[in-house]
């Protein structure tokens, strides 16, 4: 984390951050607003975040049983896309800060369509592999009503969307993460609460409920903590790929367990990690580039998940 | 099936016999509550299960299922300490009492010896002597167990069945399965429900059903299997 604040573009020496921090006077001022109002939040943006999408990606992977399935599975992200791109393809131009803030509302908009009709057919259905098909269904309806939005549109506005679906961190100040953050936490918090149903999960339905669990009640909590986890992320940072998927993987592996009160903070934590990581590969230290994170993620995150399982060998057995 | 008049007395092993198709998965689905009866009822000590909650008929009746059971990263036993999930609190901590029945539930399934194997290493008798072991330490009056012999060799088969015999006479608890294994159940069960496609269930000691010939009459080749 404090790599995080130390690299950049500009360069601040180690040593000067740390003076910032403990409020002893530097030469330069604009060193403190660098440290303060961009990279600090991006850090701590990036921590709640990693957190987040990690642990919705292993709600959804125990869920489902299904080693494919990440915090997206259910169309998240998709009616999340599908708001913002009503706002930015269809509607009237805003500008500056009320066009991240329009992005954001509309995207939360867009998840929380996208997580009514999920709901609403998750308490009808009787098992949770057709609630993983109707997830993938609306996510896949909800792309394409996009793809055809931005069949029509201007060159600008397409670019513009295009940069919401690159991802990025550093968009939040501190006002906003004053939203961002407790809603993270409500939805780590109502995923904890299952951590002993997960672990009843690993079994599967049947087996769980004969332990007790109430199933559709289970599933519900599940969906929504991970819409609201996903949601609110999506909504700030863009559409994360990748690290939902993979977090859990390598928590499993490293952590070599199945029990979730192990691997939820296990997750928590290497989820924060790991785009604390990327968000710094992502700013290419010293340098003027900045590349977007939902491409770091992939890019640097494939190979080591691929590295990972080839020094284990066999994931079907290890994983549930 | 249809037309059934059963009943499942206190301490009792009881084998659902009857050919592919007629029904026994379903039947045991539905008494452990994962299906709703097409017709009619089921009570569970004089209430119908489905006034049952949850966690209060877990207390209750406890399962072995054919589902696969593919957590391989779970040891022997954290499956079997599984089995007190209805009776801890939401952070699934065990107290000394859940202890105790976790380790007499291992020591009368006889698999001390494995208790930290991982799943993914052990073989499928010794899962299944796991399994039922998960099932023994929910501690509930009546087991109900859907084919457990299946996918095991001739031996482990007949200790399997064995073991469960033995949890009756010894536990008093009142144990229900199906299976294909006429003979072994024929030997060690109290009471056979005999399944018939388009007939009601016959019930009986071994003893009667064979008298009457009903076992002949269902199971025509058992005969032709003596060496």
């Amino acid at each position: 984390m404090i790599l995080s604040i130390s690299l950049g573009s500009v360069t601040i020496s180690f040593v000067d951050v740390l003076k910032i921090f403990l409020g002893i006077e530097t030469q330069n001022s604009a060193h403190y607003n660098i440290l303060f109002s961009y990279r600090l939040p991006k850090t701590i943006t990036s921590v709640f975040a990693g957190a987040a999408l990690g642990f919705a990606g292993l709600q959804m992977q125990t869920l489902f049983r299904n080693p494919l399935a990440g915090p997206f599975v259910l169309g998240i992200s998709s009616g999340a896309s599908l708001g913002v791109a009503l706002l930015v393809l269809l509607g009237v131009g805003v500008n500056g800060a009320l066009a991240y803030w329009g992005m954001a509302i509309s995207s939360i908009i867009g998840s929380l369509a996208v997580l009514l009709m999920v709901v609403v057919v998750s308490i009808r259905l009787k098992d949770s592999m057709s609630l993983l098909l109707v997830g993938l269904m609306f996510g896949a309806f909800t792309s394409a009503i996009v793809s055809v939005m931005q069949y029509f549109s201007t060159a600008d506005d397409i670019q513009n969307f295009l940069f919401w679906t690159f991802g990025a961190t550093g968009n939040l100040n501190w006002t906003e993460l004053q939203i961002f953050i407790p809603i993270i936490i409500i939805g780590i918090i109502l995923g904890y609460w299952q951590a002993k149903p997960l672990n009843a999960l690993l079994m599967g339905e049947n087996y769980a409920q004969s332990m007790g669990l109430r199933i559709k009640n289970v599933r519900l909590f599940l969906v929504v903590s991970t819409s609201i986890l996903a949601g609110i992320v999506t909504a700030f940072c863009g559409p994360i790929a990748f690290l939902g998927l993979a977090v859990p993987h390598i928590s499993r592996i490293l952590f070599k367990t199945s029990n979730h009160f192990v691997l939820i903070p296990a997750t928590l934590l290497l989820g924060a990690c790991l785009l604390i990581i990327c968000d710094i590969i992502a700013q290419v230290p010293f340098s003027d580039l900045i590349l977007p994170i939902n491409a770091v993620t992939s890019l640097f995150g494939a190979p080591v998940v691929i590295w990972l399982i080839l020094r284990r060998k066999n994931i079907s057995k290890n994983f549930g | 099936m249809e037309g059934l008049n059963l009943e499942i007395p206190h301490g009792k092993f009881i084998a659902l016999l009857g050919a592919n198709g007629v029904g026994k998965s379903t039947l045991i689905r539905t008494l452990a509550n994962l299906q709703k009866a097409l017709h009619g009822k089921v009570f569970l000590k004089e209430k119908e299960i489905k006034e049952y909650g949850s966690k209060e008929f877990a207390r209750q009746v406890s399962l072995v299922l054919t589902d696969p059971v593919q957590s391989g990263n779970l040891n022997v036993m954290e499956l079997v300490e599984m089995g007190r999930y209805p009776f801890t609190n939401w952070t699934g901590k065990l107290m000394t009492s859940d202890h105790e029945k976790v380790e007499n539930a291992i020591h009368l399934c006889a698999i001390s010896y494995l208790k930290e194997a991982n799943l993914a290493e052990i073989s499928d008798g010794q899962l299944q002597k796991a399994m039922i072991a998960r099932a023994l330490a929910q501690d509930g009056d009546l087991m109900l167990l859907d084919e457990p012999t299946v996918h095991l060799d001739a031996n482990n088969r007949y200790t399997i069945l064995e073991l469960l015999r033995n949890l009756v006479t010894e536990t008093q608890k009142s144990i229900l399965i199906s299976t294909h294994q006429v003979e072994i159940a024929l030997k060690m069960a109290d009471e056979i429900w005999l399944a018939n496609c388009g007939e009601n269930i016959k019930c009986g000691t071994p003893k009667e059903l064979i008298e009457n010939g009903d076992i002949e009459r269902s199971f025509p080749f058992l005969g032709k299997m003596k060496w």
